[in-house]
């Protein structure tokens, strides 16, 4: 009992001795691992994008303009039928001029030289599925017929997201890890800090007999509360910007990739977790640092 | 209790600070450690509590070869030692009660043993009345003996004091000795580093003399500066104040 008052007392007046280098230190940590926390959300958020992205889940298969319309309807009957799709649609060429000269609408010399006949008709295929992979291997059987000029996944467009988000999460980890290295060093700073503030008190226990254990404990609790405070703050902010980015990206319409842009409440709970244990295991690195240092016997 | 078999400590830079010393202390015993500053007595002390590892020779102290003692029981063989020091380092920002209460706390002992601890040894200190008083509202005699208490609250076996009496004028000088004579009656070994002539002259206990880290004179109710400087004749120095450690170890000198 009077262990546990005199470790209480001792590491609160720590803290409240040394209050703005234990606010740098907290603030520090908790900007690292907010940082840490929105890396790994960026990474969440983009894989649900992704696996569920629109673009994604359907697909186009281009006929041949050339071809005999009886065949172009054959594979109509054919998509239709398909057990793994769900509903299909039909472009003509006559369609697809009229969808092209909106787009060019204010560029008429260009579309002077595109003719009905030579743009392909097509379908547009929506599966059953929304895995990217099922998706890929369906379009894949309907490459090869014959009459199909191309089929066009959004894959290409998902590997070039993904590839952008994958530095972004490096940056974003490479900044987090500068900023930990930073944290670290205020900690065993501040810890540095307490020991010399209270150096008569650690000569006095050392002549009575307190082991060193006993002398470091209350210096690692504080390192160790810093980081967990920085901990807890980070994870609150990542949880803050979550919220804000989700409420920005379910409005968008323009970008349909970002309205499934989210991080689940299981990968958000994973999150918090990695957040508040980063920072405590950076507030126990730099205080253990400190007392390693400065209370030999 | 305390035994030195042929110890040399040599500082960095060549300093002999002892230099070849052997001296036996047995339970109970009260000894001044003299000689003149620089003659090695705080090193003798240093190397007793382990603060500072002997470069030659071996340490006994209460059973432990301090030689082969790992660091992590050097606490634990603190605890039986109790340290006065000319400075006193008291807390000053803890109360007189907290200092002393500081010394069971940190050793982790329980609240019940520091509740009854605590008071009983300020009253034998005779500060019973000053436990709420800050050291910096206490004369210099009343800090040592706060000091004191601090030292014995946890009934160690033996207790160093280095020049305890340097900071006080002479009556209060002799009040703290005496109350470290009460605390030798106990059966608690004392060592005391000093060079008050005038008390080691009224004591007549045990005199180690150390010169240039040598001991060059060790005796049984012995004065200051042995017989021929300082001569008011030994004889009759108290003779009701026996020691209750009987002379009859050899080693010395």
């Amino acid at each position: 009992m009077s262990r546990i008052r005199y470790f209480a007392r001792e590491t609160w007046a720590n803290i409240r001795r040394n209050l703005t280098l234990t606010f740098a230190a907290i603030l520090t940590v908790a900007v690292g691992v907010m940082l840490v926390g929105m890396g790994l959300m960026a990474g969440y958020a983009s894989g649900n994008a992704l696996d569920r992205w629109e673009g994604g889940v359907q697909f186009e298969v281009f006929m041949d303009p050339q071809i005999d319309p009886s065949q172009i309807d054959a594979l109509g009957l054919e998509l239709e039928t398909h057990p793994e799709i769900d509903r299909i649609e039909f472009f003509s060429s006559e369609e697809a001029y009229g969808l092209v000269s909106q787009q060019m609408a204010d560029q008429p010399e260009l579309l002077a030289q595109v003719s009905p006949e030579a743009l392909p008709p097509s379908y547009r295929v929506v599966p059953r599925s929304v895995e990217a992979e099922l998706i890929e291997s369906l379009a894949a059987q309907f490459r090869q017929r014959p009459g199909v000029m191309s089929v066009q996944t959004g894959r290409e467009e998902v590997d070039a997201i993904r590839t952008w988000f994958t530095s972004f999460q490096g940056i974003v980890l490479l900044l987090s890890i500068v900023l930990a290295g930073a944290s670290v060093m205020l900690i065993f700073n501040s810890i540095r800090v307490a020991m010399f503030a209270r150096r008569r008190e650690i000569e006095v226990m050392k002549l009575v007999g307190a082991t060193n254990s006993f002398i470091r404990f209350p210096f690692m609790l504080e390192g160790m509360l810093h980081g967990l405070a920085g901990g807890i703050i980070g994870a609150i902010a990542a949880g803050a910007l979550r919220g804000h980015v989700e409420g920005l990206f379910s409005r968008s319409d323009i970008l349909a990739f970002f309205r499934s842009f989210v991080v689940t409440s299981s990968q958000f709970t994973t999150v918090v977790f990695v957040t508040v244990i980063a920072g405590v295991l950076v507030g126990m690195l730099g205080s253990a640092f400190a007392a390693s240092r400065f209370l030999d016997v | 209790m305390i035994r030195f078999d042929n110890v040399t400590k040599i500082y960095k830079g060549e300093t002999r600070a002892v230099n070849d010393v052997s001296l036996n202390i047995t339970k109970g015993e009260f000894v001044f450690l003299v000689g003149p500053s620089g003659s090695g007595k705080s090193t003798m002390l240093r190397l007793m509590t382990c603060e500072e590892k002997a470069t030659t020779g071996n340490i006994h102290v209460a059973g432990k070869d301090l030689s082969k003692l790992n660091s992590w029981r050097v606490p634990y063989l603190r605890r039986n030692i109790g340290s006065v020091f000319q400075d006193f380092k008291l807390l000053p920002n803890k109360t007189v009660y907290e200092n002393v209460a500081f010394a069971l706390e940190v050793i982790g002992r329980p609240d019940g043993v520091i509740r009854t601890q605590v008071p009983a040894i300020l009253e034998l200190v005779g500060l019973q009345d000053k436990q709420r008083r800050f050291p910096d509202e206490l004369s210099g005699g009343e800090q040592q003996r706060v000091s004191v208490a601090r030292a014995f609250v946890n009934r160690p076996l033996i207790l160093l004091a280095d020049e305890p009496t340097g900071n006080l004028d002479p009556d209060t000088s002799e009040e703290l000795t005496s109350l470290l004579d009460r605390i030798n009656r106990t059966g608690t070994t004392v060592v005391m580093a000093t060079h008050d002539q005038t008390i080691v002259n009224r004591m007549r206990r045990r005199v180690v003399a150390l010169r240039h880290g040598e001991l060059v004179r060790d005796e049984q109710r012995g004065a200051y500066g042995g017989e021929p400087e300082h001569g008011p004749a030994p004889d009759d120095a108290a003779p009701g104040d026996a020691p209750p450690a009987e002379p009859r170890d050899g080693t010395g000198s």
